[in-house]
This record gives structure tokens, C-alpha cells and sequence, in this order.
């Protein structure tokens, strides 16, 4: 399942979805910078790179000089193109009217409260860990939180492919189920990792860590639309 | 009649001028007078002082014919600039001022006794007695401050009639910085009637809201501007069947002030290595909470509007388009605050 495209139009600004667009080019910009980095600089050039920039608990924990930066710089880092498409697409789909609702200020700081909160999440479960966590989904999780509280009747049109038959084709799919369907393929995992400390290169508790701020998107949303939830009206 | 006649013969002719005229003018005016025709004779005086007012006997005449004490008092006072010893006159016109005076008071008296009736009505909730009373006052005595005030706040429907109040209560007292303050800020919302309706809207007034929107939307000049207005219009007809709860601005301007705060929270925590006690004693930390706070402060400020109570008490002088200015420098500062602990802290993190 693939979401592809929010099929409801803005409702307080016509040009709603700059700061997710500009999101989307600076992690764009930031792959390319990866991929230069791998394919010019020496062989431990992108490494040293993930090291420097990429979230990693045990280093948070140690209080080692310099990892401040990283607490915020991972959520601008990709492993590779299909991470950063897979990311993208979720952050421009759920974005967009999250960030029409919110306003673009409030917006970009709840995003980045949302990778914070995941960061948090994902530190206190795996305080061992010592490999760096990259990737914006915590922070997407947080966007497609907030998506599922504030438009729960919203449409998303999803690429499915059907079962058995292997067939994509287009659906329209109520927003709540697909935010759920994508909240379900963390929780298991997570559990697992909880319970017996199972390992998984996908930072399962940083997406739910994420999710969790969601809860937060009331403190940020613009007036209008904070008295438009209160009262049962489409925000 | 008399007058009349005369009216008709001078519309035919070209008007007659001269000593000759005058005086002829008089004799009919003294023979009006004789013959108890007071109003033809006051107009012939008038006149005649119209022609010539250096003529002291119209004026004289003048003093009995008209029946205002302040007209009474101006051709007393005419006397006596030409002729300065005239004894009798001067008694009179003693006598017509501490009328006048006396007039005054008790105009003064009725204009207080029935503010105080409008505002009681006004407490009772009859908005619409108040105001036909206020109107009233305000055309016996205009020069009433208070009525003008009053009169202007109940005028919620109509914003030509609430700006024309308060310029008449601002003529009456033109040192009151609050009647100019609101005045300057009403100018600014007749000129900037989006932020009209977002105000009722704020306040929940629905019907004010749709009413401005609509005259809004007649205003648009281009099809693509009437179409985005009209949106806002059926956005406030749905808002108005819907009837949503008020949320006070108290707890609005707390909300839009403490979103900052969470991000940074969470950063700070995490830079110290979770330990709160690390965070409290963490200066940096302080400091970006204090500017973080101020810049939601000022935004939350900025979300709500111009007619919000923290925007009547800015000084802003007599220009009313200073409004928009302060908007945008607090847009910018609020922004600023908000956002220059992260830029700081990055900029220390990276180098």
C-alpha cells in the first residue's frame, strides 16, 4: 500500500504545502550530497558523515562533544533513493493540509518537534544502540499523526496491489485506514524489539515515538482551525 | 407672503443694488413690522444686514425679531461694535447671555439625564432604544462626547456610521488618545475589511462576519478574487448553521504562545542527556525558553487580528496605516525570537 495523493483541497491558504515542498528539496538536496560524498570522497567519507550526522543513543547518552547537532541533522539524512522517495511521497501527501491547518511556521517546528519526540522515543528504547539512526519518518509519523486527528475522513488516493493477483491499481482510501494500516506494521516489530530485544534495521519505536507527538498538533494549529476541531466541523 | 413676492420680482430681475434699494428695503421692512408681519419683516432685515452690515437699525431690530438667543446675542453684539455706548443694548445682551448660559445648563442636564437612560437601556439589553436615543442627544447637542462614544458602539452594523461617531467625539475632545486610538483603528479596518471579518469571526458574531464578507465579495476585481471570497462566504454560512463554542482569547493567546516551548523542551532534554536537573541549570536553555516564549507570545498576538484588546492599547498616534507597519515588525520579531536559539544553537553545534 502507497500513498500517492491527498484528494482534498487546502482550506485556509491556497499555497498551503511550501514548507513541505522546501522539506522535500532540502532532504532531496542533502541525498545528493550523500551520494557525492560516496562515489568522490574516500572510502570512509560517508561513513564518518553517518557517524557525524546520524542519530546515535549510546554517543547521546555518553555526552560525547559534538553530538548535539546530530539530535536534529538525522532527520535530514537518507539511506538511499528509495528511502528518501518512500518519505517523501508520505510527507507530501500528509503534509500539505497539516501544514494548511498548522500554518508554514508552526508547521516546520511541529515537524521537527515530531522527529524530536521520535529521537526522544527511540533513545530511551534503545539506549544501547550505537548505530546511527537516519531518516525523516519519525518525523512523518508525527505529520501523519496529526493527519489521522485532524482529517479522519480524509481520502487518500493508494496505490494497492491486489492480492494474489499482483495487480497495482488506483484506491480511494479513507485516511484513517491507511494511517492505521501504517501504524499496525510498526506496532508489531516494536513490540518484539521491546520484548525480546530483537533487532531491526527499521527505527520502529522512532515512528511511533513520532506518532505520539501528534498528540501535540492542537498547540500548533492556526485559531480557525483549532475552533473548527472543538466543534466537530471539518478542520 | 410678502417675502415671497419679493423673492419672485427679484428672480426676474437682475437684484437691485444701492443705497436707494436699501433703504426702500427698510421702509417695507419698518411697515412689515408695524403691520405685525414678523417673519417678513425678519427676512427684510436680514437682508438688508446681508447688503450692509454696517446697518445698526436692522440689527437692532434684529434683536427682537429673532427668536434664537444665540442669533439674539450675535445682533447685540453687531450693536454694539458699531455703536459701543448704546447702554440699552448692552443690558440686553447681559441679559440674553445669562439666558444663554442658563440654556446651556440645562441642555447640558437633559444630554447627561438621558445618556444615563441610554446607557441603562443599553445594560438592559435594548440596543436598539438606546441607539434611536443616542441619536437623538447627539443631534440636539453634538457636541456631547460621550453620546458620540456610546453611539459609535452600537453601531456595529453600520461602519460608516461608527466612523462618522467617532470623529464627532473626537472633534468634541480632540485630546482623547483613546478616541483617537479607536478611531485610527476603525479607519484601518473600513480599509481592510478581510480583517473585519476574521475579527467578528473570532469573536463568533456570525452575522456581522457574513454580512462584511458579502460586501467584500461585491468588491472583487477579478473573477478568480470574487470566486476565493466566496468561498469564505459559504465557509461562514457553514460556520453559522454550525454555531461553534466561543474559545476565549485568553486561553487562544496561552495556546499560540507555548508551541515553541515543545521543541525546544525536547532538544534541550536531549542534548543533556535527559536529566532535567542538567536542563534547569542550563543557561542557554533559559534563555531559548524566555525568547521562545516571547516570539509565540507575539505571534499569538499577531494571530488576533487588530480589534483584539492588546491591539487597541498599542500607541499608534493618528496613522492608521501604522497598524499594518506593527503588524509586520511584530511578524518579523516574533519570528525572529522564535526561531534564533535554533540557529544559535546550530551554528555553536556545527562550528
Amino acid at each position: 500500500m502507497l500513498p500517492v495523493k491527498d484528494l482534498q483541497a487546502n482550506r485556509y491558504h491556497r499555497y498551503a504545502g511550501r514548507v513541505t515542498m522546501l522539506l522535500i528539496v532540502v532532504n532531496t538536496l542533502i541525498l545528493g550530497w550523500e551520494l557525492y560524498l560516496a562515489y568522490s570522497a574516500d572510502v570512509d567519507g560517508i561513513q564518518t558523515f553517518f557517524t557525524r550526522f546520524g542519530f546515535v543513543p549510546v554517543r547521546v547518552f555518553a555526552g560525547e562533544r559534538g553530538v548535539g547537532i546530530s539530535i536534529i541533522s538525522h532527520l535530514f539524512l537518507h539511506g538511499g533513493f528509495m528511502h528518501l522517495l518512500g518519505n517523501m511521497l508520505a510527507l507530501w501527501v500528509f503534509g500539505r493540509r497539516v501544514e494548511d491547518a498548522c500554518g508554514a511556521w508552526r508547521y516546520l517546528f511541529f515537524y521537527l518537534f515530531a522527529g524530536l519526540m521520535a529521537a526522544m522515543v527511540s533513545a530511551f528504547i534503545l539506549r544501547n544502540e550505537d548505530i546511527p539512526s537516519i531518516g525523516a519518518s519519525g518525523a512523518i509519523f508525527g505529520v501523519m499523526g496529526a493527519y489521522l486527528l485532524l482529517f479522519p475522513e480524509g481520502k487518500i488516493q493508494t496505490l494497492v496491489l491486489l492480492p494474489f493477483l499482483g495487480i497495482p491499481v488506483f484506491l480511494r482510501i479513507r485516511a484513517v485506514w491507511v494511517v492505521l494500516y501504517f501504524l499496525g506494521l510498526q506496532a508489531i516489530p516494536a513490540i518484539d524489539i521491546y520484548l525480546h530485544g530483537a533487532v531491526y534495521s527499521i527505527g520502529y519505536w522512532a515512528h511511533l515515538g513520532g506518532f505520539i507527538a501528534a498528540i501535540f498538533v492542537f498547540f500548533f494549529l492556526r485559531p480557525t482551525a483549532y475552533r473548527r476541531y472543538w466543534s466537530k466541523l471539518p478542520v | 407672503m410678502y417675502s415671497s413676492q419679493n423673492r419672485s420680482s427679484s428672480d426676474a430681475n437682475p437684484p437691485q443694488t444701492g443705497e436707494l434699494y436699501t433703504r426702500k428695503l427698510e421702509q417695507r421692512a419698518y411697515y412689515a413690522l408695524e403691520q405685525g408681519y414678523l417673519t417678513n419683516a425678519r427676512y427684510l432685515f436680514e437682508e438688508i444686514v446681508q447688503r450692509n452690515p454696517r446697518n445698526v437699525r436692522a440689527w437692532r431690530a434684529l434683536i427682537d425679531l429673532w427668536e434664537n438667543v444665540d442669533e439674539r446675542v450675535t445682533a447685540c453684539r453687531r450693536v454694539l461694535d458699531l455703536e459701543p455706548f448704546d447702554d440699552a443694548v448692552r443690558a440686553t445682551l447681559e441679559t440674553l447671555e445669562r439666558q444663554q448660559e442658563h440654556t446651556l445648563q440645562q441642555k447640558q442636564r437633559w444630554v447627561q439625564v438621558q445618556t444615563a437612560r441610554a446607557q441603562a437601556l443599553l445594560r438592559e439589553g435594548k440596543t436598539e432604544d438606546a441607539r434611536c436615543l443616542l441619536q437623538t442627544i447627539t443631534k440636539t447637542y453634538p457636541h456631547h462626547a460621550a453620546a458620540w462614544w456610546l453611539l459609535a458602539e452600537q453601531s456595529d452594523d453600520d461602519i460608516e456610521q461608527r466612523i462618522h461617531a467617532l470623529r464627532e467625539a473626537v472633534r468634541c475632545q480632540p485630546d482623547n488618545r483613546t478616541f483617537q486610538t479607536v478611531l485610527t483603528r476603525w479607519e484601518y479596518l473600513r480599509d481592510h475589511p478581510e480583517e473585519l471579518v476574521a475579527m467578528y469571526e473570532a469573536d463568533g458574531r456570525w452575522e456581522q462576519a457574513l454580512r462584511f464578507q458579502h460586501a467584500f465579495t461585491l468588491q472583487s476585481r477579478s473573477l478568480l478574487e470574487w470566486e476565493r471570497r466566496r468561498r469564505d462566504v459559504l465557509r461562514l454560512e457553514n460556520l453559522r448553521q454550525a454555531a461553534p463554542p466561543h474559545i476565549s482569547r485568553l486561553s487562544e493567546i496561552a495556546r499560540l504562545t507555548l508551541w515553541p516551548l515543545f521543541p525546544y523542551l525536547l532538544l534541550f532534554w536531549l542534548i543533556d542527556r535527559l536529566s532535567l536537573l542538567a536542563l534547569a541549570l542550563d543557561p542557554f536553555f533559559l534563555g531559548s525558553v524566555v525568547l521562545a516564549l516571547l516570539g509565540g507570545f507575539l505571534l499569538a498576538v499577531l494571530e488576533m487580528r487588530a480589534d483584539d484588546i492588546l491591539w487597541r492599547r498599542w500607541p499608534l498616534g493618528g496613522d492608521h496605516t501604522a497598524y499594518r507597519r506593527m503588524r509586520i515588525v511584530v511578524g518579523i520579531l516574533g519570528r525572529i525570537a522564535i526561531g534564533l536559539p535554533l540557529v544559535l544553537w546550530l551554528f555553536d553545534a556545527l562550528f
